[in-house]
């Protein structure tokens, strides 16, 4: 192994021949649009969101005015005290006045 | 990173970077400008940016390698070039060795291995970032295009 001095040699010619070619001079870069553009995305995309949410999703205003009137109702709850169970139909059931359910089908010629 | 550092950098990497430009233009000097014209257009405008990852070095060759073959890509298919016609054969006197024809009898991906590595001085690990190739088959094309290249300028010595 001669520790590629023989393609090292190579190369050192390619870059003395290519020595005789001159590059072309820098040119002047223009202004990072793109990027400047880029870093406003963000602040737009928020704004644009914010004023969705504005529009779509505000909230009712709830009712928090408070009453000039104010009046008081107390409930007093008394509890009864009795042994007897009372029935809640307040009318008797008279059995002269039932009716079947088939008694219009039966007809009275 | 700011404008300023960048186009710094730029600047230090130019001549290397047209020098590349060349090599992936197979040495045609007015494509390698437009090469070089739209790497720097594209680092510019932010379309391609530096993470970091890698030297800068590393990262500017590996845009202009991209953006040369999307510029050859385009070149072949709307203007068929013949490929005789690309033999980097000019400018160079016949009593001379013509370096840039020997190597270019390689296949792409030998001569490029081969040039990033003796030409441009880049680590195997460099030249597969720069080639987005695994390293292993970077060592491949290495080994074999050393081989390769050694028979050839054993026969220009014939």
């Amino acid at each position: 192994m001669n520790n590629d001095e023989d393609l090292k040699a190579f190369f050192d010619d390619l870059r003395l021949q290519d020595k005789q070619e001159t590059p072309p001079p820098f040119p002047e870069l223009p202004a990072h649009k793109a990027g400047s553009l880029r870093r406003l995305t963000w602040p737009l995309t928020a704004a644009a969101a914010a004023l969705l949410l504005l529009l779509i999703g505000w909230p009712e205003p709830s009712d928090t005015s408070t009453p000039t009137d104010t009046a008081v109702l107390v409930i007093t709850l008394e509890a009864e005290v009795t042994t007897q169970t009372k029935t809640l139909l307040d009318t008797p059931e008279s059995i002269y006045s039932w009716e079947s359910p088939s008694a219009s089908l039966i007809a009275d010629f | 990173m700011k404008k300023d550092k960048l186009t710094q950098l730029l600047k230090t990497h130019h001549t290397d970077a047209f020098r590349w430009a060349s090599q992936c233009c197979n040495y045609q000097h007015e494509d390698a400008e437009e090469v070089l014209q739209t790497s720097y257009l594209k680092i510019a405008s932010g379309k391609a940016r530096f993470n970091e990852r890698s030297t800068f070095k590393t990262w500017l060759f590996a845009v202009i390698r991209n953006t040369a073959r999307d510029y050859l890509d385009k070149q072949v298919r709307f203007e068929q070039l013949d490929p005789l016609s690309q033999t980097p054969a000019e400018a160079i006197s016949e009593d001379r060795t013509n370096y840039r024809a020997l190597l270019a009898r390689l296949p792409e991906r030998q001569q490029q291995v081969l040039l990033l590595v003796f030409y441009h001085g880049m680590t195997l690990q460099q030249v597969a970032e720069t080639t987005n190739l695994h390293v292993g088959t970077v060592r491949t094309h290495y080994s074999r295009g050393k081989a390769s290249l050694r028979v050839l300028i054993e026969k220009e010595k014939v």
